[in-house]
């Protein structure tokens, strides 16, 4: 990207943080309390004492953390099941029905049947896995079905070995559906586990952070919480953008 | 020689294959000329062991399996070239055989400059060559092709059946081509074998008295060959 257009990308993408700033203090205004929407200026710097509190960074780091475990077992785990029930129309069969039920019962339920179970720190970490599960799982099986058959037989007329064609042909064919997953997971991995700390409430988490937050009525520091949310889940997308593009440049160089 | 006995193939209730006969002689290029759904591609799918007869027998085929350039190109959009052509080769060959492979075939195809090419980046006609430079590399002795010409433009057909045709004069390979182009068969083959159907049954075997390197329609055997091809053809009808 050229310098000119990387100065007017930033100064377009300011143009609309301005934009929605203003939008925020004029309704603030509008609304007039500052308990239920509290002006920008106070949200933020609530937030800039925020984040030197002591458990600011630990509440931080083990959200995160959550976030991230889940998202990787979601993923080894999808991409295992994707494909066995890609081989296996049996298993397929058996396995969709759970993926639908997952998938269309609200979040909460899981929460709270959960809860009846236990209440381990790492309950935020199963249900974020289960709400992600059916992302990759679903995914990776639309992707290794959009394989060009084609090319899987002339593979075959070559005798080209099973590990090469997996490879070559059926991961490449996976590999934008499973980017996809990736980038919905990581939004609703955040959503999902800060919901679950907030009804969990780990020692350390931005859920239980968000959840005392409400309990002494500080609304400023509930809205601080939520823009660590939302500055965290932008951080981690554009990381994984880049993670993914620079692994994409590598694999065109080749 | 390869052998075709009494092949028998149905499909979806149409027959396809009744009966058929047909021997291939070793090294040289066999051409199926006949009508777009007269079941030639499916005769070809036997031979290459894609699809199995009904009935019949086939004797003499290489026992590593046909090459195959199919009429709607594979090629890998995500691999260049040269690993478009690898992807095909065995692989217990050791990296020494694979290199030469490669690079011999494609020299014969002429892409050695376009090797780290992505197949977006080529023309038409030198994607279409990629098929026949990975039927190459395998260094199978039967090569069977669906069409190959298909779909391209006089030019670049011209061209490349002149390739075609000095690859096989320089190489033991025997060639099925599967064709409904008069001069597509005119200009590769050594044999042509006119058929009609389905069920797919030979109308006449020809026999092209002519070098395969530097033929052209303009010379006087190939356009009398021509003609009575036409009036076969059309009489077919």
């Amino acid at each position: 990207m050229s310098a000119g257009k990387r100065v007017s990308r930033i100064a377009g993408g300011l143009g609309v943080a301005v934009f929605w700033l203003g939008f925020w203090q004029l309704s603030a205004i509008l609304v007039d309390s500052s308990f239920a929407l509290p002006s920008p200026l106070a949200v933020f710097s609530r937030l800039s004492k925020l984040i030197f509190e002591r458990d600011f960074a630990l509440s931080v780091a083990w959200s995160v953390y959550r976030v991230i475990l889940s998202l990787f077992i979601a993923v080894g785990l999808g991409v295992i099941l994707g494909a066995l029930s890609f081989v296996s129309p049996l298993l397929r069969r058996l396995i969709s029905p759970a993926m639908l039920a997952i998938r269309s019962a609200p979040v909460v339920s899981f929460i709270v049947l959960a809860m009846l179970w236990t209440t381990s720190d790492y309950l935020p970490v199963l249900i974020s896995l289960l709400m992600c599960l059916p992302v990759v799982w679903g995914n990776v099986l639309q992707g290794l079905g959009a394989v060009d058959e084609r090319l899987v037989e002339m593979a075959s007329l070559y005798g080209v070995g099973r590990k090469r064609v997996w490879k070559q042909l059926y991961l490449r064919s996976v590999w934008p559906y499973l980017n996809a997953a990736l980038f919905t997971c990581l939004g609703l991995g955040f959503k999902v586990t800060v919901a679950a700390e907030v009804l969990t409430s780990p020692k350390y988490a931005i859920g239980y952070q968000m959840y005392v937050s409400k309990l002494v009525l500080e609304s400023e520091a509930a809205y601080a919480w939520t823009v660590v949310i939302l500055l965290l889940s932008l951080l981690f997308e554009v990381w994984l953008k880049y993670l993914l593009k620079r692994r994409w440049k590598r694999r065109e160089s080749v | 020689m390869i052998r075709m006995e009494q092949l028998r193939k149905q499909k979806g209730g149409t027959v396809i294959l009744d009966g058929f006969s047909l021997g291939v002689r070793s090294g040289q290029v066999t051409a199926l000329l006949g009508p777009s759904g007269s079941g030639k591609t499916t005769l070809l799918r036997l031979l290459a062991g894609m699809d199995l007869p009904d009935q019949g027998r086939l004797e003499g085929l290489p026992e590593t399996g046909p090459a195959f350039v199919f009429q709607d190109h594979r090629v890998i959009p995500w691999l260049n070239v040269e690993e478009n052509v690898a992807f095909a080769l065995p692989e217990d060959w050791t990296v020494e055989r694979r290199v030469k492979a490669i690079d011999e075939s494609l020299n014969l195809t002429r892409l050695s400059a376009l090797r780290r090419r992505l197949p977006n980046a080529l023309s038409g006609g030198q994607a279409s060559r990629i098929d026949l430079a990975r039927a190459l590399a395998t260094g199978r002795r039967l090569m069977l092709l669906d069409e190959p010409f298909k779909g391209l433009d006089l030019e670049l057909k011209l061209e490349l059946m002149e390739d075609f045709g000095l690859i096989m004069s320089q190489s033991e390979v025997t060639a099925v081509l599967v064709t409904h182009d008069l001069d597509e068969a005119l200009l590769t083959a050594d044999t042509i074998v006119v058929v009609s159907g389905p069920p797919l049954r030979i109308v006449e075997v020809l026999e092209v008295p002519l070098a395969k390197v530097g033929r052209t329609m303009f010379d006087p055997a190939l356009h009398a060959l021509r003609q009575r091809l036409y009036h076969l053809l059309v009489s077919e009808k």
